[in-house]
């Protein structure tokens, strides 16, 4: 990939962050950056990271298949992760999956829709428990939700996307 | 306070030094805990938990500080409520452990085991572990018996995944101990292996270009405790109980590593390394691995040839032998002695080499030998003899207080077991390494100084250390004048070689000249090691002696000098004496001095030539039409070289897997390898060719063993004195292989031999003084416009011994001019474009490749390649050159 | 929101005071008075034993004494480094995210407080990788306000003392809440965790001595320098002062955050501020630390909520994050739920661990799937005792209790689903999971 000067000016700040002989600290924010623009890592950017942080390239792959918010296949533009776990499913959060699942014409395991926009996968909680059934897009939170509120986000992110794809 | 402390372990008491784990502790009375992650040369991790021991300690009165006491008077034990991890728990004074009888213990050790095997395949029967598995003999000691897990719901990964060219993944039999992954870390500092993903999800993988770049990743698949990892090599090669194993020794380089030939059915089927704390630990590197196929290839010699015009013809030895007496009688008596030749490789045996010297100087009455041809002739060393690294030292002990200083060696390729070493030493160990060179090499990433000098400066480099070590005061003035004569005459001399000057020429700073010097001089230990890149040069190696000398940093263990020669046996080549100029033992030729190869290899120099494991012609067109114009020439050879193809006798050698000898290694080890597998047809040793040759010639020579020609040496080389096959192949004590020996995770077991060090002068009190020599560098040469070509040694090398080892062979590099990225925009060029690379004349076209590693202004052209195109332009014994580079 | 039992919050003071995120409202609240109070009346060693006096315990999760873990910082070895645990990720906890979000400055004057006491000037603040948002948002923005403020960077108050601090964010892993796993994490490795000793305290970060502290836990020290350790034991009891933040989550009608003074019982929790079960059920168990912790039967609920009562009636107070199951709700179920989440959490490390929850999910798998027997129920309890005591680390450990009292309370739910017909082989073809 390369950084764009942007990014590059962004990476010189995370690592400002550090001791200058712990860049290795930075590999998750670097990751951060690498992963912004489309939601996941090709081997170019983990290509790119490796090489900004002077680091081996099976070490970055290592930490990407580590933590679960790194993704090396692609996937939507609008990740929607919905907290399935115990408090949130005492609270019907897995019905609501489903619903959802059914409303963005996915099978019951969620996946990712035709025009590649959204995916939709169960995950474990994500500190929102009181407000369920809730979920992150993008890693904003959504809380509270009805299915109707579903409708109007999914609604807006679609025109959101049309209108930066136009 | 004592530095001991005493436990004790299932009721048998032990005392060991503080700071010890209890599983170490437990072997010093062999009670062997269990362990899989555990590794002794590696940080203990506490991860397999296979090593759960029940631990207590004496219960101390909260009031009186004193021990608790029971009712008969006995210190009351409080037992940990959790098990612990025997392989991070460390002693403490009055500690309990109980393994075998603390039922607990032994059953959280079989539910642990019987976790593993939950996800372990039973493919046992097709495992190429099985027989040598510590997983197959723990689960028949300590596992449960039979395992309630569903065998149905296992988790599956791909079977047979080739991690690089060399090895195989078998991700279902991993259990996760990262062994390999902390192998690669810690100790190969190549972190090329990692777990990706975690849970039960967690796998070995490697996403290095080319996959596992490593040249250590064989040592893998020995500290692998399953058969996860193996090589590609030995895939379904035999089965671990089939075979023999023999003791025997690496050829590659100088290093010396030990170790075993498992062979079956008279053949090699694979090399694994001997333990040798010493020498190589429990390591080898790729090249010694796989680089035996050489062996058993059906290109070897099995017969004498007799050259019938063009043609090489079948002869027996009766015929061939006789024929070389022959005319090598008639060249004699017709030109003198002195017409005839010999030029023996380093990769033979000492007994060899001395029947060989002997074969020259006493029956035919030349000194016209010598070993210095390809690689051998771009480094010589002599200061071994004065101040080689003292007897006893160990690279793998050395740590704070020691400075190395390494000039122009790039150990990871010269000698890939010494790098491990020496960059081990710096990281884990605390030493400080000063790595000197004219580009990166892989040590700069370990090391804390690193000096990088202009090629062709390196002697004055070592000048330039020594004045500055004159000059703030750090020469070891009483052991210096002890020991050494001339420190006046040398003190004046170095007067021209102040830092100003010396920084100029080097292009360092003052500052870290003097620095260096400082680190070095004021180390407790301080030990030098130089290699091809520092230029063969008198005047480096006369002022590194003098700085030895000068510091004190000699004539002691962990101090002195180490020449990284390029040969299994080049340190044994010289201590024999094949030299013109030098009898074994470093005594030098009195009165005539014979030809050097290089004159022998010069059109006119001699009329006969016998030449033994060498191969000079594809070395030099030079030296190859010196070659036709010889009257008479033997070749004694492995393969029909193209110097063997110019030959009018070839006569058929022995592999070093098929006879046993001795090598004396870079440090001056002396040891032994035994006979491992039948020579194809007819080969012999080479002693025993040279013993014929002199036999034709009138000798009445008795040898009949290696071992024979070795009690001989004993008697004439007083360096040799007292290294008998007998004790050469002594395997140590039991004493010392509790002590040091561990043999972790490898369960065949052959002979420990630690071989024997002769020792320099330093060591010796009585000695005559050494004196200190002064030889002034080569001029510098112009300041040439161009691009400083440099010709490094790589370890897959177009050598013919490696081009055998298919599995290695994609890493043998094509010819590639390396470039820094800079160089390459400025000539316009991109790796996989063609130059031209000219000098004076001479001009060959190579692809290039952009290498993060190369310094501007210097490009690297590896020698030993294909076509040799490097010493086109460098010449066969030369390093570097200016040269011109240009888009093609 | 009111709270009966205190007058006001002291750490969910935004409850009380609109808009205290904004640092104007939180200076014109007594915001960075402790600071000032502790960096120009206090010795560090002062504010260390304040924190000692007040008898602060770790929010996080252990209950460990706050000031006794400064103590063990060693003077002389620099630098040192305050980490905070910003992880929350325990299934049923979700309070540092409100105080982060609603009440910043009280939590990073705390923080400031601690390097002060400890000799530290720089702090990490680990954040899970969820909390992206409001790392870049609220929290950076607060921490930028504080630096415009003079209350982090070069000599604040115009004293010696300088203090930087940054926020990093994990991405996505329960055990960076472990703290030497969050280290690891946070030095750009794989988080797994550190064995100890050495312990944090003395090499830590970079292995530099390093208080690791959680969220909540430094939000209390900064009312505690300010008003006192007497005013502080004013709310709680003796071995537990102070207050603390309850999640409650499940079934009730209310869930959310309470704070109350230590020791208050949790049938006041459920039922005052909860407002009891939904649809007016009946308690059929209390989880009262999240996915870790055991299951408590109904007739455990006037228990007090402190460390001491809670691990004498057989739970433990651990982050405070009440999940209540009601009676509605299968048990079996509800483990299942949790082992599901350890597997998929299990950082790999140790064997007992990545083993034993990969064995136990498929167990409860098979046992739902209608597979089961009476003999995997009792292989449930043999897997469990096979981890206990043996993993590396507590995540492990976790796995047990839960496990452990949902069996003991609800054995006959188990045994419901086995059935002796599946005595015989089954075909179990769909229980082959692959991967790649
Ligand atoms: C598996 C595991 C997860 C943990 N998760 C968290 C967490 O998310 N947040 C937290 O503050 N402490 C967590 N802890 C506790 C920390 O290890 C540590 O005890 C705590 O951060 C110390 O801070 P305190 O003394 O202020 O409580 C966890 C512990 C374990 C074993
Ligand atoms: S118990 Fe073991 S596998 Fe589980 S999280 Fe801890 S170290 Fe990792
Ligand atoms: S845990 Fe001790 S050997 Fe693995």
């Amino acid at each position: 990939m390369g950084w764009t000067e942007k990014e590059q000016q962004d990476l010189e700040k995370i690592l400002k962050k550090y001791p200058a002989d712990r860049k290795l600290s930075a590999v998750l924010p670097a990751l951060y950056l690498a992963q912004r623009e489309k939601n996941w890592l090709d081997d170019d950017d983990i290509e790119a990271v490796a090489e900004a942080l002077g680091i081996e390239t099976t070490h970055v792959h290592s930490i990407i298949g580590f933590y679960t918010l790194f993704r090396k296949e692609p996937v939507g533009k609008y990740m929607m992760e919905v907290c399935t776990d115990l408090p949130c499913a005492l609270r019907g959060a897995e019905d609501f999956f489903k619903r959802l699942c059914e409303r963005m014409g996915l099978g019951p395991k969620g996946g990712t829709t035709e025009d590649n926009l959204f995916t939709v996968e169960e995950v474990v909680c994500i500190a929102a428990c009181d407000k369920a059934p809730c979920m992150q897009i993008n890693l904003e939170f959504f809380e509270s939700l009805t299915d109707e509120q579903i409708d109007e986000v999914v609604a807006g992110l679609r025109a959101q996307a049309s209108n930066n794809g136009a | 306070m004592s530095d001991n402390v005493t436990l004790t372990i299932d009721g048998v008491q032990v005392t060991v030094p503080k700071g010890t784990l209890i599983v170490e502790a437990a072997k010093q009375i062999e009670n062997e805990i269990p362990v899989f992650c555990y590794h002794g040369k590696m940080d203990p991790v506490g991860m397999c938990r296979m090593c759960l021991v029940e631990v207590g300690q004496p219960a101390i009165d909260r009031g009186t500080g004193k021990p608790e006491l029971d009712e008969d008077g006995n210190p009351v034990v409080r037992f940990f409520p959790k098990p612990m991890t025997a392989c991070t728990t460390t002693v403490s004074e009055g500690m309990v452990v109980k393994v075998d009888t603390s039922e607990a213990a032994v059953d959280d050790r079989k539910a642990v085991l019987e976790f593993l095997l939950t996800s372990h395949p039973l493919d046992c029967p097709v495992c190429d572990k099985g027989g040598e598995c510590p997983l197959q003999d723990l689960t028949i000691r300590h596992g449960p018996g039979n395992s309630r897990f569903d065998y149905e719901d296992k988790q599956h990964f791909p079977k047979r995944y080739p991690l690089g060219d060399l090895i195989v993944l078998d991700m279902e039999r991993c259990i996760i101990c990262a062994r390999c992954v902390r192998f690669q870390q810690e100790i190969a500092f190549d972190p090329v292996l990692a777990i990706e993903n975690r849970g039960r999800r967690a796998h070995i993988v490697s996403y290095s270009k080319p996959g596992f770049d490593s040249h250590y990743s064989g040592n893998t698949t020995d500290v692998c405790p399953v058969g996860a990892l193996t090589t590609r090599d030995f895939r379904f090669g035999a089965r671990a109980w089939e075979m023999t194993n023999v003791p025997s020794l690496c050829n590659h380089c100088g290093v010396g590593c030990n170790t075993v030939l498992g062979t079956r059915a008279g053949t090699i089927r694979r090399i694994m390394p001997r333990q040798n704390e010493a020498v190589n630990e429990l390591w080898i590197c790729d090249k010694g691995r796989f680089g035996h196929h050489f062996n058993g290839s059906p290109d070897r010699l099995t017969t004498p040839l007799i050259r019938k015009g063009e043609e090489l013809v079948e002869a027996t030895w009766d015929e061939a032998l006789s024929l070389i007496g022959e005319k090598f009688g008639a060249i004699k008596s017709a030109n003198g002695a002195d017409s005839l030749g010999g030029i023996a490789g380093a990769r033979l045996t000492n007994e060899d080499l001395y029947v060989f010297q002997k074969l020259f100087r006493e029956i035919i009455g030349t000194n016209n030998i010598d070993h210095r041809v390809g690689l051998s002739a771009a480094l010589e060393d002599e200061t071994a003899f004065t101040v080689g690294v003292g007897v006893g030292t160990d690279l793998g002990s050395v740590g704070k207080g020691t400075t190395i200083l390494n000039i122009g060696a790039d150990l990871d390729q010269d000698a890939p077991i010494l790098y491990l070493r020496v960059a081990g030493a710096s990281v884990k160990r605390g030493a400080h390494v000063i790595n000197a060179g004219g580009r990166r090499t892989k040590l700069d990433a370990q090391v804390q100084t690193t000096l990088r000098y202009n090629y062709g400066s390196a002697a004055r480099l070592a000048l330039g250390l020594l004045a500055s070590v004159v000059s703030q005061g750090l020469v070891a003035k009483e052991w210096a004048d002890s020991r050494t004569s001339g420190m006046a005459d040398l003190e004046k001399a170095l007067k021209n070689f102040g830092a100003d000057k010396v920084a100029e020429a080097t292009g360092l700073t003052t500052n870290a000249i003097d620095a260096a010097a400082k680190a070095f001089a004021e180390a407790e230990n301080g030990i030098i090691i130089f290699g091809l890149e520092a230029g063969n040069d008198p005047a480096l190696r006369a002022a590194l002696e003098a700085l030895a000398l000068a510091t004190g940093h000699a004539g002691k263990p962990n101090n002195g000098v180490i020449a990284v020669l390029p040969h299994a046996n080049s340190r044994g080549a010289i201590d024999m004496g094949i030299l013109p100029d030098r009898l074994p033992g470093y005594k030098p030729v009195e009165s005539n001095a014979g030809l050097s190869a290089v004159e022998m290899l010069t059109a006119g120099g001699v009329k006969g030539l016998l030449i033994a494991a060498a191969d000079p012609a594809v070395e030099s067109e030079s030296y190859k039409q010196a070659l036709q114009q010889l009257d008479f020439l033997v070749v004694q050879e492995l393969f029909l070289t193209e110097t063997a193809q110019m030959a009018d006798v070839v006569l058929p050698a022995k592999g070093n897997a098929e006879r046993d000898g001795s090598y004396t290694n870079l440090e001056r080890r002396v040891q032994t390898f035994d006979m491992g597998v039948p020579a194809p047809g007819k080969a012999w040793a080479d002693w025993l060719i040279f013993t014929g040759i002199a036999g034709q010639l009138g000798a009445d020579w008795a040898y009949a063993s290696a071992d024979g020609v070795m009690a001989e040496i004993t008697q004439r080389v007083p360096l040799y004195a007292g290294m008998d096959f007998k004790n050469l192949t002594a395997p140590i004590s039991l004493q010392r292989k509790t002590e040091h020996y561990i043999y972790e995770g490898m369960s065949f077991t052959t002979d420990i031999r630690e071989g024997i060090q002769w020792a320099t002068v330093a060591e010796s009190d009585s000695a005559p003084k050494i004196p200190l020599r002064f030889i002034e560098p080569a001029k510098a040469s112009s300041q040439e416009q161009g691009l400083t070509l440099v010709a490094p040694r790589m370890l897959y090398d177009g050598g013919r011994l490696l081009a055998e080892a298919d599995v290695v062979n994609a890493h043998i590099l094509e010819p590639q001019l390396m470039l820094s990225r800079s160089d390459a925009q400025k000539l316009g060029v991109s790796t996989g474009d063609s130059v031209t690379v000219s000098q004076n004349g001479t001009a060959i076209t190579v692809p290039v490749y952009i290498e993060r590693t190369v310094s501007e202004g210097v490009a690297l052209l590896p020698r030993n390649l294909a076509g040799r195109p490097a010493e086109k332009l460098v010449g066969p014994n030369g390093l570097y050159s200016t040269v011109k580079v240009e888009k093609s | 929101m009111a709270n009966p039992l205190l007058k006001e919050h002291v750490l969910l003071r935004h409850r009380d005071i609109e808009d205290i995120h904004k640092i104007d409202v939180y200076l014109a609240h007594d915001g960075y008075r402790a600071l000032e109070k502790g960096l120009k009346e206090m010795t560090p060693d002062d504010v260390t034993n304040v924190v000692k006096a007040s008898g602060l315990r770790g929010r996080g999760g252990a209950g460990f004494p706050t000031g006794v873990k400064w103590g063990f910082i060693p003077k002389n070895l620099n630098p040192k480094y305050v980490v905070v645990n910003a992880d929350e990720s325990e299934p049923g906890t979700f309070k540092d995210r409100e105080i982060m979000e609603s009440n910043p400055h009280q939590f990073i004057e705390g923080v400031i407080l601690c390097a002060y006491a400890v000799g530290a000037e720089t702090c990490y603040i680990y954040g899970r990788g969820e909390f992206w948002t409001l790392f870049h948002g609220r929290m950076q923005e607060a921490i930028d306000e504080a630096y415009e403020k003079g209350f982090l960077g070069k000599n604040i108050f115009d004293t010696d003392f300088s203090c930087d601090m940054y926020l990093h964010l994990g991405a996505g892993a329960y055990i960076c809440g472990e703290e030497t796993a969050l280290l690891n994490s946070l030095e750009g490795l794989m988080g797994q965790p550190r064995s100890r000793p050495p312990f944090p305290a003395v090499a830590g970060l970079y292995a530099k001595p390093t208080v690791v502290n959680n969220v909540e836990t430094l939000a209390n020290v900064t009312p505690i320098v300010l008003h006192g350790a007497d005013w502080y034991r004013q709310f709680g009891t003796e071995k537990s002062p102070g207050t603390k933040i309850c999640s409650l989550s499940g079934r009730v009608n209310r869930p959310g955050n309470y704070e109350v003074p230590l020791g208050t019982p949790i049938r006041y929790l459920i039922e005052e501020l909860g407002g009891g079960i939904i649809d007016g059920k009946a308690v059929k168990a209390i989880l009262p630390a999240g996915a870790s912790s055991s299951n408590m039967g109904a007739d455990k609920i006037d228990t007090p909520m402190d460390y001491e009562s809670m691990a004498a009636a057989g739970g433990m107070l651990g982050s405070a994050s009440f999940i209540i199951l009601d009676e509605t709700i299968n048990a079996v179920w509800a483990a299942e739920k949790n082992v599901k989440f350890f597997k998929h959490e299990s950082c790999g490390k140790c064997s007992p661990c990545r083993e034993g929850t990969f064995w136990l999910t498929s167990v409860y798998r098979k046992l739902r799937e209608g597979y089961g027997t009476k003999q995997d129920v009792e292989l449930i309890e043999t897997i469990i005792n096979q981890m206990e005591g043996n993993c590396f680390c507590l995540l492990g450990e976790f796995v047990v209790p839960g496990v452990r009292t949902s069996l003991e309370l609800f054995r006959n739910e188990y045994e419901s689903l086995a059935s002796e017909e599946n005595e015989v082989d089954q075909p179990q073809k769909d229980l082959i999971h692959t991967f790649f």
